[in-house]
């Protein structure tokens, strides 16, 4: 049961990868990636433990809020990619079969091979993202799932993580999601689209970075207060 | 004592100066209550446990050490950084995220560092191969977080450029971490280290070595690390760019011994041609990097550039120890990495409270500093010999041990270039003992150093010690460490924030004496350390 299980969780990860890539809108594409930071422990046989387990889904859901919070203060709508986003979704897929066939390579006594799969789905996803894109948010977004590809490739070789390991990478992405959430913070009060923290009120009407993009709803200083912003 | 009684006491003790940073008597509270921190680190020395996640870990005399040292170093530093009035609110609870992350990351080496494995080229084991990665996981979460306050400096100015370097500095960060991750998973299965072919190790060793290089930021891949470094408070650069690459090179050399040189015996391919070539390839590039940070640390005019490229040029030997097949190569340099450590600690102090009381950091501007602060030219002094030691001295020992265990030719060039590291000190101190000239040939009768003290009488003698001078003729100057000191810089007229001032220089000075001393003894007792693992 738990080889089906981890090879729907492997499909299931590069999917939400795939669909965090396809979004056109930033809160689908953060949302994309909390669901793939939930399900990629599902890609590993056997499971973690109850406890890693349980604090894995709180820290993936602690970053995804990071992240959504600092994507409401930013336009709705995200830049194209490059290649239109079907072919980044593609590569995704393309990922998830190079990963499951090159997995025997690794040699007997390894770790899963659908870690390995989902690992390289979600690491086609994370490089481009966070070494080509010029979008913040993608970036963010990149640089998350980079680390739990890593974290998913290593669990194919050495097996599932034991407690501490889990625990550990489980605060590097969720430090990660949290310095993202203040680099993108500070991006866009560089371009004036947020008012800076210290003097909230002074700062002139924020500008959205794309045309086509609607008036976000509120504005998070970076302390961490919001403060509601006008849509005129 | 438990570990966490310690980092308990940094965090309080760092809430404590945040929340008094910007009051009238925060310099000299907060001193001394980081100076309370500091005696209770060192008083802890024999920590013996750390409890993590329910599980009980030892941790041998050296990983006491190393934790007590560096939370001494770190809190002396931040001392100095708020007695100088050059931090901003975040910057102490940052620094104690930093502190706790890289106590929890040495404790997760499991006593990996303590000693080599028994039988390393012959048995195999699974005991400790996990620290390792849970290691730079660790330090790789205090990284990231410290990233965006790095480029962003104190004062929370918002600007794309630092919103933009903070972006890179946190992918660099985490793609070292993630790169460190899968290559020690490279040999490692569920039961231990792997067979490998020349291939696997090759690979393995290729991924660890990359990822500690763009951590630590060897060349060429220094850049990011470096405009980060002078960029942000240097309170922050010395955690990211000591105590933290410290942490995650102890973490690579830790692997090496647990992991690569079992992996390396098991599958009989010690000696395999591909195997020598990558180690040469990493020869060379700690070898640029050694003498790269070096000569630009020399030749720059600036001392936040100064103290980063030195850093950078740590990295080199910190890459030697996975170049070299001489189990004595990671043996040097687990005692080296923390020991050299304290020393740069106490050099980004000094050059805070150096760049603090002058107003500048600007070199050029610096002339015959220590002729006005000889409390600092004794600081930089008792840095110097804490970093590279005295003949018979453990951090010399371990140095020559370090550089040497390359063997051959090699071994001889990396032990020279590592001397070179001695000259920006030679440079720093020269500038010190010329005399300061004008354009028109006087002696300047204002300007940084130079300017009447605050006070008269004995108090004025005590504040010439630490280099301090009238604000009033430096208020337009820009501070050195990026932000913060702006508002004590416009209360220069005020008589009370400049007799504050004058006192926080004053501590500055007497923590950098203090941090160089730790640094001196630790340099000291480095060679203990090395007996004992030998």
């Amino acid at each position: 049961m738990e080889p089906a299980l981890a090879g729907v969780g492997a499909l299931a990860t590069a999917v939400a990868v795939a669909a965090s890539l396809r979004a056109r809108t930033a809160q689908v594409a953060v949302l994309a990636m909390g669901a793939a930071l939930v399900l990629s422990p599902l890609a590993l046989s056997p499971l973690p433990a109850v406890l890693p387990l349980a604090f894995w889904l709180v820290t993936a859901l602690l970053a995804t809020y990071l992240l959504v919070l600092a994507e409401r203060v930013g336009p709705a709508l995200l830049p194209p990619l490059p290649l239109g986003g079907w072919a980044e979704a593609a590569f995704v897929l393309v990922g998830l079969a190079l990963g499951w066939a090159v997995a025997p390579i690794a040699g007997p006594g390894r770790g899963p091979a659908t870690a390995l799969a989902a690992g390289v789905a979600v690491a086609f996803a994370a490089v481009p993202l966070a070494a080509f894109s010029r979008d913040t948010l993608r970036t963010a977004i990149g640089t998350v799932i980079f680390l739990d590809a890593c974290g998913l490739v290593a669990a194919s070789l050495t097996g599932t993580p034991g407690q501490l390991e889990v625990v550990a990478l489980a605060l590097a992405i969720v430090g990660a999601a949290a310095a993202s959430r203040e680099v993108l913070l500070q991006d866009l009060q560089g371009r004036g689209a947020v008012p800076a923290a210290p003097e909230p009120r002074a700062a002139e009407a924020p500008e959205p970075r794309s045309s086509a993009a609607p008036e976000p709803r509120s504005a998070v200083a970076p302390g961490g207060t919001r403060a509601r912003r006008g849509r005129g | 004592m438990s570990a966490g009684i310690l980092v308990a006491v940094a965090l309080v003790s760092a809430g404590l100066a945040s929340l008094t940073a910007h009051r009238a008597l925060g310099p000299a509270l907060a001193a001394v209550g980081l100076g309370v921190c500091v005696v209770v680190a060192v008083v802890a020395a024999p920590l013996t446990t750390i409890v993590m996640g329910g599980a009980t870990f030892a941790l041998g005399q050296h990983g006491a050490d190393v934790v007590a040292s560096s939370a001494a170093s770190l809190l002396l530093l931040l001392g100095v950084a708020v007695a100088v009035r050059s931090t901003g609110p975040r910057v102490p609870a940052a620094l104690a995220v930093a502190v706790a992350a890289l106590t929890a990351g040495l404790a997760a080496l499991n006593g990996s560092l303590m000693a080599p494995p028994s039988g390393t080229s012959a048995q195999f084991q699974t005991a400790g191969t996990d620290g390792p990665p849970i290691a730079i996981a660790l330090v790789t979460a205090a990284a990231v977080v410290l990233a965006p306050i790095l480029a962003a400096g104190t004062d929370g100015a918002p600007e794309a450029a630092g919103a933009r370097m903070a972006s890179r500095a946190l992918r660099v960060a985490a793609v070292a971490g993630g790169l460190g991750l899968v290559g020690m998973a490279w040999l490692l299965g569920p039961s231990g280290p792997v067979a490998a072919d020349p291939t696997g190790v090759a690979t393995a060793l290729l991924l660890v070595a990359g990822a500690v290089g763009l951590f630590l930021g060897a060349m060429p891949l220094h850049t990011i690390v470096a405009r980060a470094a002078v960029s942000g408070p240097i309170a922050l650069v010395a955690a990211r760019a000591v105590w933290l690459p410290a942490a995650f090179a102890l973490a690579a050399v830790a692997w090496e011994q647990r992991v690569l040189a079992p992996a390396i015996a098991f599958g009989g391919v010690a000696g395999t041609p591909l195997l020598g070539e990558v180690r040469a390839l990493i020869a060379v590039v700690a070898l640029v990097t050694v003498v790269g940070g070096a000569i630009v640390a020399t030749l720059h005019g600036d001392l936040r550039h100064v103290l980063a490229y030195t850093l950078i040029g740590d990295a080199g030997l910190a890459l030697l120890a996975l170049a070299t097949a001489d189990p004595a190569g990671p043996a040097a340099a687990t005692t080296w990495l923390p020991a050299n450590a304290v020393a740069r600690t106490a050099f980004a102090a000094w050059t805070l409270a150096l760049a603090g009381a002058w107003g500048t950091a600007r070199l050029d501007e610096l002339d015959g500093w220590a002729r006005r602060a000889p409390l600092l030219a004794i600081g930089l002094l008792g840095v110097a010999v804490a970093t590279f030691g005295l003949p018979g001295w453990g951090i010399f020992t371990l140095r020559s041990s370090l550089t040497q265990a390359t063997g051959g030719f090699m071994g001889s060039l990396m032990l020279a270039a590592a001397w070179l590291g001695l000259v920006p000190f030679v440079r720093l101190a020269w500038i010190g003992l010329r005399r300061p000239v004008e354009s028109d040939g006087q002696e300047p009768a204002t300007g940084p150093g130079r300017s009447r003290p605050v006070r008269s009488g004995w108090a004025g003698r005590v504040d010439r010690l630490g280099g301090v001078q009238s604000r009033a003729g430096d208020a337009a100057r820009p501070r050195p460490d990026g932000a913060g000191g702006g508002g004590a810089l416009r209360r220069a007229g005020d008589a009370a924030a400049a007799a504050w001032l004058a006192n926080g220089a004053v501590i500055a000075a007497c923590l950098v004496l203090l941090a160089a001393a730790l640094a001196v003894v630790v340099s000291l007792r480095a060679g203990g350390v090395l007996a004992s693992v030998d």
